[in-house]
């Protein structure tokens, strides 16, 4: 359909002294699924180090078993973020929570988290710790140095301060490593593995050895201490609860999924289907890096001297293979230093994270506003970091080195905000009906959804974070005491604030604009051939949803605009920046970039002010060289007069006229689809037969033969109407037409 | 085509007669950025030229690339109180990026005079190799001390 013809005029749209304003915001940077899996992995993977040994001390010899189990647990914790994501594309537990739950158990998970973040820095120093003053004895004894050595316990926890404080100083001056470090540790992580696990067999052909003891309550060699209160009640007698206490001192071996949740925003287009092989890359590899290691260690250390290990199990798997000794002391080197970097890694992600969590719920007004005061010399919230790593400090001491006591107070973190997680994705299947992806084992009874694996994986790890709560007397105090301090401190900030005003909305997303003179596609980073998409009404967003869905960002970029409507008096006048991006904006391209965050592609942002919004869809559209222009169907005008009035703005621009196509989107039918400007039409299939016919009479026509095309005879069809139109009764001609559109029934 | 990142220009003035010839100025850090602004403020007024300090500031994770650890609020007054103690036309590009060689490749205008602050090492440095790779992507860099001392 061709709109009307129109006398060309003057734009008159957009005034001349008015400014449009490029939005941007830090939605719109995507990652692969290899950099994601390798972002959670630097986390994840890092108790490969500590987890073999703190578990067989709890539970004896089939502890690689038991965190094989947990390992291949994962798989189910790892549908309950997925499905936890396809609902909030920027929820960590604290957000699943509140939504679900209510705020009062938000603050709960979220004191559970900072528990974690807390633990998770010392138990990854004193490790490294370990591993390293374990080295240096080592090296000491093969080269029979006396100085080389060095009390492991002492050694780790000077090393984990001078490790801690180093990252507080980096973090309190903001220094962060670039991110591509993390793809770069994974891959040297990754080289050691490959070397374990081609080394490791090769020594159990050499010196065969039987697989641990399969983990049965007759296997599970619980001490008091593992059993903690159960110790010496009926309750030690039950193989169930010694499963599942067994369960409770290996859970710490998944810590670290969390991180998954945080980087779900960056994953790339397809977002779930990505999201989806990012956790599998990260199950798989957790697997194989804490699960079969952890089985191998057990093989090839001989147990008289495995106790030895148990606070640097994998280099005493590297010291047990066969080969000559001065080849296994250079690969014992390289396991330490990729060790070292890994839980180094962890120890600053865990002060990055605890400051980026205290963060969040301090803009949620559940914290004092005193703590997150900024530096005035490096502007970070110094104040939140100095408290955590004094605590990290305070742990590391009291610990004395023992990563053993360290691993038990550090489950309790991680069991909570893990069952509460779970929880709160739980109870969101009956609240919510958005999700993207469900939790596999569902049936339908009566028309109500039972989630059957959902339930399952929630209610085994509250059976788990219960049998700590009895079993794991450090962890209960430690956790509890620090839980119940935390919620204490949010509850307080939260009345004091509640006194105060707070007049910023949180769920807003911050736009930076950039005020430019005119609409160019320099400035909207957009090459020729983009996808216009015109939106005004943030709950009409339907057909930015399709062309979100459909767009190859490969082919053509997406922009989305929308008219900032301002009187024909006001245009004469700059408008201030406040009048061009008020809060409707705000609202309005904040869902726009939550829909583009949730498919994983980027869009520009464009408000456009102008007396005509018609006008100013077709000239951003010219001036960005667009192949298509989208709008969703007016509640206010039939399809029809909304591409008429559109096609009437296109006949006002200037020449030349940049030709594009216009689709109008309804959510219920298929869309429509006008070319504006001169384009060839699309004939109905009886006028392509008449016109045919036509062809092959004029042809027989002595003189014309082949030499007439089907074209000379519309040209001539065409100027024959034209004269007609110059000469005839306007009325009745239009009459005629008339009846050719209802023939046709358009 | 570049991803997108976080971009917040500050203007300090506004960029009426726009110079023939920018130096662009990477911020690595205060102290060091503010004495490369000097000479390059020299440099840049005896060619009729502007400055343009550019700082590519990475937000680690597992911290959402919107919430940097320091102050966006404390950067832009930071970096605005430093363009505005110059006596040539200067101005500010502040990006939040997850990769600082990579966002600060991907907003330079082709063939580009970059001035990294400090020295030109012998051993592999961060600037070393970001100076490396822009004179690969076709710009011009010099390390400050080396070119303007």
């Amino acid at each position: 359909m061709k709109p009307p013809a129109a006398t060309p005029q003057a734009p008159t749209g957009v005034s001349s002294t008015t400014k449009v304003v490029v939005a941007t915001t830090v939605a719109l940077t995507f990652i692969t699924f290899w950099q994601a899996a390798a972002i959670v992995l630097n986390d994840l993977a890092s108790t490969m180090y500590y987890i073999g040994g703190i578990t067989e001390q709890a539970i004896g010899k089939s502890a690689p078993w038991m965190v094989l189990a947990v390992m291949l647990f994962s798989y189910a914790v790892r549908s309950v973020y997925m499905e936890s994501c396809s609902m909030f594309v920027r929820g960590g537990v604290y957000i699943v929570v509140k939504d679900s739950i209510g705020p009062t158990v938000a603050k709960l998970s979220v004191s559970a988290l900072v528990v974690d973040y807390i633990l998770t820095g010392p138990i990854s120093a004193v490790s490294a710790g370990q591993y390293l003053g374990r080295l240096i004895n080592d090296i000491g004894d093969s080269t029979h140095q006396a100085f080389l050595h060095f009390e492991p316990n002492s050694f780790s926890v000077f090393f984990s301060v001078i490790v801690t404080l180093y990252f507080w100083w980096s973090n309190i001056k903001g220094v962060p490593e670039s991110s591509h470090k993390a793809l770069r540790i994974m891959q040297v992580t990754t080289v050691m593995l490959v070397i374990l696990l081609v080394w490791a067999p090769i020594t159990l052909l050499f010196h065969p050895s039987k697989l641990p003891p399969l983990p049965t309550p007759t296997n599970l060699h619980l001490t008091n201490e593992s059993l903690g209160w159960f110790s010496g009640t009926i309750f030690s007698q039950i193989s169930f609860v010694v499963i599942l206490v067994a369960i409770g001192h290996s859970l710490l071996a998944m810590s670290g999924f969390e991180t998954l949740a945080q980087v779900y925003r960056e994953v790339a287009y397809p977002k779930m289907k990505n999201l989806r092989i990012t956790a599998n890359i990260v199950c798989t590899y957790a697997v194989i890096c804490t699960g079969v290691i952890s089985v191998l260690a057990v093989m090839i250390i001989p147990d008289s001297t495995r106790s030895m290990y148990y606070d640097n199990m994998i280099g005493g798997l590297v010291m047990n293979l066969v080969g000559p000794n001065l080849l296994k002391l250079g690969f014992h080197v390289f396991v330490v230093i990729v060790g070292v970097l890994i839980l180094a890694g962890a120890v600053n992600t865990s002060l990055i994270g605890v400051n980026g969590v205290m963060n969040r719920v301090a803009e949620d007004g559940v914290l004092l506003d005193w703590f997150r005061k900024p530096h005035k010399k490096f502007g970070t919230t110094y104040r939140i970091l100095n408290l955590m790593t004094l605590l990290q400090l305070i742990t590391i001491i009291i610990s004395r080195g023992d990563v053993y006591l360290l691993g038990e107070a550090y489950a309790f973190g991680v069991v909570w905000s893990f069952a509460l997680k779970a929880l709160g994705v739980l109870v969101l299947r009956y609240q919510r009906h958005d999700q993207e992806y469900k939790m596999p084992f569902n049936i339908r009874l009566g028309g109500i959804e039972i989630p059957i694996g959902l339930a399952a994986t929630t209610s085994i790890l509250f059976l788990v974070a219960i049998a700590n709560l009895f079993s794991k007397k450090i962890a209960t105090t430690y956790g509890i005491s620090f839980t119940v301090v935390l919620y204490v401190l949010f509850l307080i900030s939260e009345h004091v604030n509640a006194g105060k005003k707070r007049e910023q909305r949180t769920d807003l997303e911050k736009f930076n604009l950039d005020h430019q003179p005119e609409v160019n596609s320099q400035a909207m980073r957009a090459r020729p051939g983009c996808v216009l998409v015109a939106v005004r009404d943030y709950r009409r967003l339907w057909h930015l949803g399709k062309v979100l869905e459909k767009t190859n960002l490969r082919r053509h970029d997406i922009v989305v605009m929308t008219v900032r409507h301002v009187s024909s008096g006001a245009a004469e006048y700059d408008l201030r920046d406040d009048q061009l991006f008020a809060d409707y904006e705000q609202e309005l391209f904040s869902h726009v970039v939550s829909m583009a965050e949730k498919e994983g592609k980027s869009v520009e942002l464009l408000v456009v002010p102008a007396v005509d919004p018609f006008d100013a869809m077709v000239q951003t559209a010219a001036k960005l060289e667009a192949t298509r222009l989208v709008v969703g169907v007016s509640a206010r005008m039939a399809s029809e007069e909304l591409a008429q009035r559109i096609g009437l703005a296109w006949e006002r621009l200037p020449e030349p006229r940049h030709p594009f196509s216009l689709e109008i989107t309804n959510p219920d039918r298929p869309s429509t689809f006008v070319n504006l400007g001169p384009h060839p039409p699309r004939l109905w299939p009886e006028d392509v037969d008449r016109l045919h016919k036509i062809w092959l009479r004029l042809s027989e026509l002595p003189g014309l033969g082949f030499k007439i095309h089907h074209r000379d005879i519309v040209g001539i069809a065409l100027r024959r109407l034209e004269k007609e139109l110059e000469t005839s009764v306007p009325e009745e001609l239009a009459t005629t037409i008339e009846r050719e559109i209802h023939k046709n029934g358009s | 085509m570049p991803s997108k990142e976080f971009v917040r220009v500050i203007p300090v003035r506004e960029r009426i007669t726009p110079a023939t010839l920018d130096l662009e100025v990477i911020f690595t850090d205060l102290a060091g950025t503010r004495t490369t602004l000097g000479v390059a403020a020299q440099y840049a007024r005896d060619l009729g030229a502007q400055i343009t300090i550019l700082d590519a500031q990475v937000v680690p994770y597992p911290l959402p690339l919107d919430r940097p650890p320091v102050a966006v609020e404390f950067t832009e007054r930071t970096l605005r109180a430093l363009a505005q103690e110059q006596t040539v036309e200067t101005f500010v590009e502040f990006y939040l990026c997850r990769d600082r060689e990579d966002t600060i490749r991907q907003v330079l205008e082709p063939e580009s005079i970059v001035v990294i602050p400090g020295r030109k090492r012998w051993w592999p440095t961060a600037d070393n190799r970001l100076a490396k790779l822009l004179r690969r992507d076709g710009h011009r860099v010099i390390f400050a001390n080396q070119s303007f001392a």
